[in-house]
């Protein structure tokens, strides 16, 4: 079994591109999130420059704007690796996504619809199909290990980082390049999120409150989050700055219903108490959990259930960033891991945003604002980062300070 | 962006042909679409423009010259849609729509396929739509 390292990481979020524009977003505890008079929603959308503009008209037509996220976020992790011009024949990549190009879907289903089946551009099917970001990513750097994209709903980030891990861990590949993208800011998937009432209404900027007790719904955003990952022996080697230590994943499913958590807590806790377990620790060595925490009044009344069950007596340390950049759905757990990261280097725990009041406090340390994060007896800060997906399914990983 | 290129051509083409018999075949619609767009009015007066074989050159060139993906610095009637142009086989079926666009006809995907330089295309049209001079 290898240690398995993360040496680079990149993002994109509603705070911006680059992992320092969430990193400073977090760390003034800002808001990225926006009414768009347009969606009719609050959302989290990418702000500044239209990163399509970055390729040619041609290559606009072939790619879907997440495939185009992917090759940003994984340069960015590549180059902070310093990994772009090393051999990647055993490098796998791992890049999920949870919705594919619906609007792209619906103009096309409209042309089939009037006939006009011979102007279907041949770059649909590319455009369309949920493992092309990470082909695209793959190519570019020629990763010959494999090409995979989990898509596990809300959950897919953590699960495509921590299929990824366990596939160094035991020797399958070398190296890899793993996260989620999602693009998902468009009428037809904000009209379907809204009909299963998830969402989030209103024009008030401040309506994604994970725990609070006004909470009504999730804030949908895009963005991306891929990290680097290597052996531990070949980050030395190499004299790559090592960010974090992957300790631990753990995955589990509910088997309740395609949307509502089991009320019991069950799968969440599965999930955890699985990650704890594969990292081999006790749960009193972490010292911050990062929520899923979508700011759904059921979602996260569970989750908390779950933190207190797996952590009893422990006031254990919860938050979920998601007051700050809303919920990148597929791409959540990836940015989340980027964003504790981020919070352990920092030694700073971010707070949950927008959270006043809760039902939830018995038994847990529901952070209101940024807390300093002291050094646990010398030891390096451990937390564990949760995602669920529609479908029950759920992801937990756990990650060091290096 | 092929939409816009694609239109951009017509306009242009339909200016450096000012024989008012080519304007009148832009408006060809094939027959399946008027068919499910009742309200959709098309009259059609007169058969497609005559081709010749000095316009029918010139059209292709245009409409390729204007696809983004060909440099159209390197763009001859001779030139291999894959070797020489960096086409790979999806680009040559935008290729092939815009052609389908252009000359308002549909070309079957066998005989698409076979096309690997613009003369190609040339040939296959003027043997179709009987252009002899």
């Amino acid at each position: 079994m290898h240690r398995v390292v993360i040496t680079g990481m990149g993002a994109i979020s509603p705070f911006g591109v680059t992992v320092n524009a969430l990193r400073n977003g977090l760390n003034e505890g800002r808001s990225g999130l926006k009414y768009d008079e347009v969606l009719k929603f609050v959302v989290g959308a990418v702000p500044g420059e239209r990163v399509e503009d970055r390729w040619s008209a041609g290559q606009q037509r072939e790619m879907s704007r997440a495939s185009m996220f992917a090759l940003v976020a994984s340069k960015e992790a590549m180059s902070q690796a310093n990994a772009e011009n090393i051999d990647h024949e055993e490098t796998i990549v791992n890049i999920g996504t949870c919705m594919s190009d619906l609007e792209h879907i619906g103009e096309t289903a409209q042309k089939v619809r009037e006939g006009q089946s011979r102007r279907v551009s041949p770059y649909f099917v590319p455009r369309i199909l949920n493992n092309l970001p990470a082909g695209y990513v793959a190519m570019k750097y020629k990763m010959r290990g494999g090409v995979e994209a989990t898509s596990t709903a809300c959950a897919t980030g953590l699960h495509c980082i921590g299929n990824a891990f366990q596939s160094i861990q035991y020797g399958h590949c070398r190296r890899a390049l793993a996260g989620a993208v999602e693009c998902a800011l468009n009428p037809i998937s904000l009209a379907g999120f809204d009909r299963m009432r998830a969402l989030a209404r209103g024009e008030d900027p401040e309506i994604s409150r994970p725990f609070d007790k006004k909470r009504a719904g999730f804030v949908m955003s895009e963005g991306v989050g891929i990290v680097f990952m290597e052996r531990l022996e070949d980050a030395e080697t190499r004299g790559a700055t090592i960010l974090a230590e992957v300790l631990g994943y753990g995955i589990s499913s509910d088997c309740y219903h395609i949307s509502t958590p089991d009320p019991s807590a069950i799968g969440a806790v599965l999930s955890m108490r699985r990650a704890i377990g594969n990292a081999n620790l006790d749960p009193i060595q972490i010292g911050y959990v990062n929520a899923h925490a979508t700011s759904t009044p059921n979602g996260d009344s569970v989750e908390a259930e779950a933190v207190r069950k797996v952590f009893p007596n422990l006031n254990m340390s919860v938050s979920s960033i998601k007051g700050h950049i809303g919920h990148l759905l597929g791409a959540a757990g990836s940015v989340e891991a980027i964003a504790t990261i981020c919070a352990m280097n920092d030694s700073m725990k971010p707070g949950n945003r927008n959270l006043e009041e809760s039902e939830e406090d018995v038994g847990l340390n529901l952070l209101r604002e940024n807390q300093k994060w002291e050094e646990p007896n010398g030891q390096p800060r451990i937390s564990i980062c949760n995602s669920f997906g529609f479908g029950a399914t759920n992801a937990s990983l756990i990650l060091k300070q290096f | 962006m092929l939409r816009i290129a694609v239109s951009a051509a017509f306009r242009t083409a339909s200016v450096r042909c000012l024989n008012s018999n080519v304007v009148q075949s832009r408006i060809f619609v094939p027959t399946v679409i008027s068919s499910l767009r009742p309200t959709l009015q098309i009259r059609q007066y007169s058969a497609k423009a005559p081709l010749t074989k000095k316009t029918l050159e010139e059209r292709i060139v245009l409409v390729l010259s204007l696809y983004d993906k060909i440099d159209a610095k390197k763009l001859t009637m001779d030139s291999d849609f894959s070797k020489d142009l960096g086409l790979d086989s999806l680009d040559h079926v935008e290729v092939v729509m815009a052609m389908e666009e252009e000359f308002g006809f549909e070309i079957p995907d066998g005989d698409a396929d076979r096309f690997k330089t613009p003369r190609d295309i040339f040939q296959y049209i003027a043997d179709k739509e009987d252009v002899f001079e």
